[in-house]
């Protein structure tokens, strides 16, 4: 096992590599270079431009470019006064170390730190997500097994297909219609409450009393979030887990079951449901992935100070250092994920060679 | 079975004769199973109507005497049914129906070229890989792998927001991103499909890797791909009126379904049906491709007994 997990572990540096250069090459094709963006001053004069070129490396050869963004250039000479000559130690570590550069709306700010400060949101909304949608799905899932060619099992197919189709931001506003304008004004109407929205319409704790209130209060704040992106969570699950768990019915040693008089309660929700929960961990990996990429959506329609919402701000502002440490460390965590997700799958899959 | 086949067996077993059954190719007992399907039809119905009146879009706007582009800022946010524009108008005065159409001419525009695109890509690298094997195939996992490591909406944020494609444009980026999952099934595919009797045969009698490919192999995996195809028909939709909603893809004044619902919950009050008409017909459009898939895919299943 521990040396399965070491082989994965070596298998993922590469990829990481890879992602790496995909995300700087996305990057170089970006119009607008560095030197104009630095050097926004029509005094400065061609020779200067010129100097400042050559010092920011912008036309060097790809790799070159590419090298000295992944492992820094403080262990060579770098021209530091435009003067043409080699004279000093370059200052940039490299992301490799951690250096993402220093985010340009931000003065000066490292894109790590802008990004440490909002992780712990996006964990927080997304492991909510997680959590209500694998329960859900696995519960719809299950009962449309047993309940199967019935009227239920019928229903969730349809349920299922449209939980999947309906876009996020479209469903996250028809809640914030519903819990905003609609249930409130119905509610006042029959004298109940004021008419003010029901739940937070966005935001994660309110900055105004300053810090965070009590757990309870803060969970009011998730509720929209999450019911909005556990939805197509749960769709997706209720179908992998209902065909996983037709899979186990079908199999040898729950006939024995029943042959041997188990009442059928014990044998659907012990002998089937446990068996059928292990492939669901194939699919963990690409829901990690989903929710990562699912954020920038989720948290842009509810305000929700993540890295998802990091991350728009910074494309629009065309911010790169914190575009490239936000894409990055995404697909770290992302690798992470899918790499969870094989592990889980190997421990609770004893018939997984490794 | 129909009335006809049944009074034929009826027939033949009142004769005294073996049991018969007419056999069937793939194709009709597909056809067979969608016609008994109502979900699987009603979605292809609806399509096809979609896509009718998406691209007649110009001649029913000339027929109502609208345009999704002329602003009336003094009859803005007019409700459903007003006079001159059948479904109200938006914050700037455009009329609501046109640029609805419009909308879906883009949308259904998009996804078909760039699923066309996606889908060549796909079998072309797919077979490549599933066939030959070896170092080639090695490579292009390890290449699928990578990309796919990183979140599909990132990258393609990314991509569209720093280079602000044109409706062209992003058809390319939804294709070169697109076709890793076609890939995948074609190479596996490819992988046990060449191992077969026939394939063997045909190698023996001197076939071409070609031929062995694209006629024998190919036309396999034919009904994967239909599936295939309507399902990332389904998610390309979804993809590029995210991408137009975050204000990335398909940029103002072009009207696409996504864009539309930017910034559409600030005059709510004021204009619902601005934020429920765009939205219901991406989840309609969304729905009927993933539910025709769905149903193409049992339809297609010889495991299934009729």
């Amino acid at each position: 096992m521990q040396q399965y997990i070491v082989r994965r572990l070596l298998q993922a540096i590469p990829t990481l590599f890879g992602i790496t250069l995909v995300v700087y090459f996305i990057m170089l094709l970006a119009p607008g270079d560095p030197v104009s963006i630095l050097a926004f001053d029509p005094t400065l004069r061609q020779d200067e431009r010129e100097r400042l070129a050559m010092r920011l490396g912008v036309n060097d050869p790809f790799f070159v470019q590419y090298l000295r963004w992944l492992v820094g250039d403080d262990w060579m000479m770098v021209d530091s006064n435009y003067d043409g000559e080699l004279d000093a130690w370059g200052d940039n570590y490299g992301i490799l170390r951690g250096d993402f550069g220093s985010s340009f709306k931000f003065r000066g700010s490292n894109p790590l730190t802008l990004i440490g400060e909002r992780l712990g949101a996006t964990i927080e909304l997304n492991l909510f997500v997680l959590v209500f949608g694998l329960s859900g799905g696995l519960l719809v899932g299950v009962l449309a097994a047993v309940y199967r060619g019935r009227t239920f099992d019928r229903l969730t197919r349809i349920f299922a297909v449209l939980g999947v189709s309906v876009p996020v931001f479209f469903l996250g506003y028809l809640l914030l219609l519903f819990f905003g304008i609609f249930l409130p004004r119905f509610l006042e109407g029959y004298g109940i409450g004021t008419g003010r929205p029901i739940l937070p319409m966005g935001g994660r704790c309110p900055p105004i009393r300053g810090g965070c209130p009590d757990i309870v209060e803060r969970l009011h704040y998730l509720i929209l979030p999450v019911a909005t992106s556990a939805l197509g969570g749960i769709a997706g699950w209720s179908r992998f887990m209902r065909a996983s768990m037709l899979d186990t019915i079908n199999s040898d040693y729950v006939r024995t079951a029943f042959a041997k008089g188990l009442p059928t309660r014990l044998v659907w929700y012990r002998h089937a449901f446990r068996n059928a929960i292990s492939p669901m961990t194939v699919f963990l990996g690409p829901a990690f992935l989903s929710l990562i990429g699912g954020s920038v959506v989720i948290e842009r329609i509810f305000t929700w100070p993540g890295v998802g919402l990091l991350l728009f701000d910074a494309l629009l502002s065309r911010d790169y250092p914190v575009i490239m440490a936000s894409v990055v460390i995404g697909s770290v965590l992302a690798i992470a994920g899918l790499l969870l997700s094989d592990i889980l799958h190997a421990l609770f899959d004893p018939r997984i060679r490794y | 079975m129909s009335t006809e086949d049944r009074a034929a067996v009826a027939k033949l077993k009142r004769e005294g004769e073996a049991e018969y059954t007419p056999s069937l190719t793939m194709w009709q007992r597909a056809l067979r199973r969608i016609r008994h399907d109502r979900p699987t039809v009603f979605s292809l119905f609806t399509l096809l109507a979609l896509a009718i009146i998406s691209f007649a879009a110009p001649n029913i706007s000339a027929a109502f005497q609208i345009d999704p582009y002329t602003q009336d800022l003094r009859n803005n946010y007019a409700g459903i049914f007003t006079e001159g524009h059948p479904l109200g108008t938006d914050e700037l005065g455009r009329d609501h129906l046109s640029r609805l159409l419009f909308g879906g001419q883009i949308a259904l525009g998009i996804a078909f070229t760039a699923a066309f695109l996606s889908l060549g890509i796909g079998v072309a690298v797919g077979l490549f890989a599933g066939y030959f094997g070896g170092k080639l195939d090695d490579l292009i996992i390890w290449f699928i792998i990578t990309l796919n490591a990183i979140p599909a909406l990132f990258l393609l944020i990314l991509i569209s927001a720093l280079l602000s494609p044109g409706p062209g444009a992003l058809v390319f980026i939804f294709g070169f991103l697109g076709w890793t999952g076609t890939t995948r099934l074609v190479r596996s595919e490819a992988y046990s499909i060449k191992e077969q009797e026939y394939v063997i045969a045909a190698r023996a009698i001197g076939a071409s890797n070609l031929r062995i490919m694209f006629v024998h192999i190919l036309p396999n995996m034919i009904s994967l791909l239909i599936v295939d195809l309507s399902l990332s028909l389904g998610s390309l939709i979804l993809a590029e009126s995210t991408l137009s909603f975050l204000g990335f893809g398909i940029r103002a004044p072009i009207p696409t379904w996504g864009n539309m619902l930017n910034g559409a919950l600030d005059y709510t009050r004021r204009a619902p049906h601005l934020i429920f008409l765009p939205g219901f017909l991406i989840t309609l459009t969304v729905f009927c491709f993933y539910l025709m898939g769905d149903g193409l895919r049992d339809a297609f299943d010889p495991k299934i007994a009729d």
